[in-house]
């Protein structure tokens, strides 16, 4: 090891506090900014991207469970972007059991609203005249390409209630109940400033996860379909998504 | 959504030498609403990696009237870790959409072992350090196919092992590498008062003709029983020292780009400008309106 990695390791280290003999090589006062400025570096970053987090804990449990978090899974990358990605496990490791287990699934659904938010533009549309060259009886083998800001997920908490409380007061009164015996089947969308929660029905979120998977069309109708259930229509609902932009072409 | 390549959009626009703001996320909108009479802004780079969505066109919207400066945070050039190829990528991409004026990074590091602090660490002074920072720089030169701008930090450490000042080591950085330099005057200054050195020796040995442009901020002091310690909390405006500071250094090198950066507690939009504005009196030259 060269000498200046050797101090650079030391003195992160000391940053850290994962080695109290290279701590006590330093000033602590002096050391304390820069330890200070990594974990709160660190804590923004999740706080400004986990906002309904930040709003159900409060700030400092939140501060806690960031500097908890950072201990475990430090940041990897120099773009504080990309802190988050692990918080979702993390928090269900950690909160297995504990009535504060719903943490995680949120957690999740945040990490993905941050995925939404950075993805690529697609500025294509449907090409239906393509469509109209392709013989019918081969429909059944398309698969669709769906819009790279988009994502889909379930979750057995209010979730859309929630994020739409959070969107109206700008803060959270608590968890919203959690008895409802449906889940919450989102589809996740950019749009404008920030993105668009669309709840779906059961079988056409099924449907759609199937086509977001690759799967082709007569794949996806078989997975979406529940035992005993014919309601989906799966035209209306390939009509709908690609009009709204979310369904943008054909996988080729 | 606009997809726009910067050649699509127009040539970039230079950056006058005269003062503009660092622009943050939670004055977007109202600059984009307002078009402040500033020239030019200076932005984080990391805040514009995403591939699309909302920011990326916020900054292909401000660079058709305003000069935009590359300023970037996490690159860890001095750290002994290799270089982040998607880091790396990621600027290019940008710099490549957006063809800014200026693009520059820190005389830092932050990672051992890709475990990051995500905090600008002071590099060693040592000719071993400056041989792997100078060859970094390269490396990233290349890569971007242009120059950058390395700026120096403030700092509240000094390691034992240094053996050149910071200001011999910057200038030799910027010999060697071709680099030009980013000279934060209130960096300097928090700097200084911390390890109690000259400001003005320091700014005095730097070859002139390689600064490219100065960052202003506000610092916050901290009194206990171990004295007073300086931090750079970019929270606060800029303190009459490091104004009296700035004058003294534009005396020397003539009106350059400056920017007023502040990211914490973040004022008024009008704050900042006003902020641009007395830099400009100081360094007398006239308020030049965007285009």
């Amino acid at each position: 090891m060269s000498a200046l990695r050797d101090a650079q390791a030391g003195f992160l280290a000391a940053i850290l506090g994962r080695d109290p003999a290279h701590t006590a090589r330093w000033p602590h006062r002096r050391l304390a900014v820069y330890r200070s400025n990594t974990r709160e570096n660190f804590a923004a970053a999740l706080e400004a991207a986990f906002p309904l987090l930040h709003g159900l804990m409060g700030h400092d449990e939140f501060r806690a469970m960031a500097w908890a978090y950072q201990r475990a899974c430090p940041s990897r990358s120099g773009n504080l972007f990309y802190c988050g990605a692990g918080l979702g496990d993390f928090l269900a490791a950690h909160l297995a059991g504990t009535p504060d287990a719903p943490l995680a699934d949120i957690s999740r659904f945040e990490w993905l609203i941050q995925q939404v938010l950075v993805a690529p533009d697609e500025s294509a549309r449907f090409d239906f005249g393509k469509l109209a060259t392709l013989p019918e009886a081969g429909h059944g083998s398309l698969c669709f390409r769906l819009h790279p800001a988009t994502r889909l997920y379930s979750s057995a908490l209010p979730l859309f209630v929630l994020w739409s409380e959070y969107q109206r007061r700008g803060k959270l009164a608590g968890m919203p109940p959690t008895a409802s015996k449906t889940r919450d089947d989102l589809l996740i969308r950019r749009s404008g400033d920030g993105v668009e929660l669309h709840r779906l029905e059961p079988g056409e979120f099924r449907f759609l996860e199937a086509l977001l998977r690759g799967e082709c069309l007569q794949r996806a109708i078989e997975q979406a379909a529940a035992p005993g259930d014919t309601s989906l229509n799966h035209g209306e609902v390939l009509a709908r998504w690609v009009s709204a932009g979310v369904i943008t072409g054909l996988i080729s | 959504m606009a997809t726009a390549s910067a050649s699509m959009t127009g040539a970039a626009h230079p950056i006058p030498a005269c003062a503009g703001i660092g622009l943050r996320a939670p004055h977007h909108r109202e600059f984009l609403e307002r078009q402040p009479g500033i020239p030019w802004v200076e932005v984080h780079s990391e805040n514009f990696f995403a591939e699309g969505g909302r920011q990326i066109d916020v900054l292909d919207a401000v660079r058709r009237n305003y000069g935009i400066s590359l300023h970037g945070v996490g690159l860890s050039i001095g750290s002994t870790d290799a270089l982040s190829g998607q880091h790396l990528k990621s600027l290019k991409r940008l710099v490549d959409r957006i063809q800014p004026a200026l693009v520059s990074e820190h005389l830092s590091w932050s990672s051992v072992g890709d475990v990051f602090s995500n905090d600008l660490l002071p590099m060693p002074h040592t000719g071993e350090a400056l041989t792997h920072f100078s060859t970094r720089v390269s490396q990233v030169q290349d890569f971007l196919q242009r120059q950058i701008l390395i700026e120096n930090v403030s700092s509240y450490l000094r390691f034992p092992e240094d053996s050149v000042t910071e200001w011999q080591f910057l200038a030799e950085l910027a010999r060697r590498s071709g680099c030009g330099i980013l000279l934060d005057v209130n960096n300097v200054y928090v700097s200084a008062q911390n390890h109690g050195y000259d400001a003005d020796a320091y700014i005095a040995a730097l070859p002139i003709a390689l600064i490219q442009e100065i960052h202003l901020a506000g610092h916050t002091a901290v009194d206990d029983d171990d004295g007073r310690l300086l931090i750079d909390t970019h929270d606060a405006p800029v303190a009459d020292p490091v104004w009296d500071l700035y004058r003294r250094t534009i005396a020397r090198t003539g009106p350059l780009p400056t920017l007023i950066e502040w990211d914490s507690q973040l004022p008024a939009l009008d704050r900042l400008v006003a902020e641009a504005r007395h830099a400009d009196a100081i360094a007398g030259v006239p308020h030049v309106r965007v285009a």
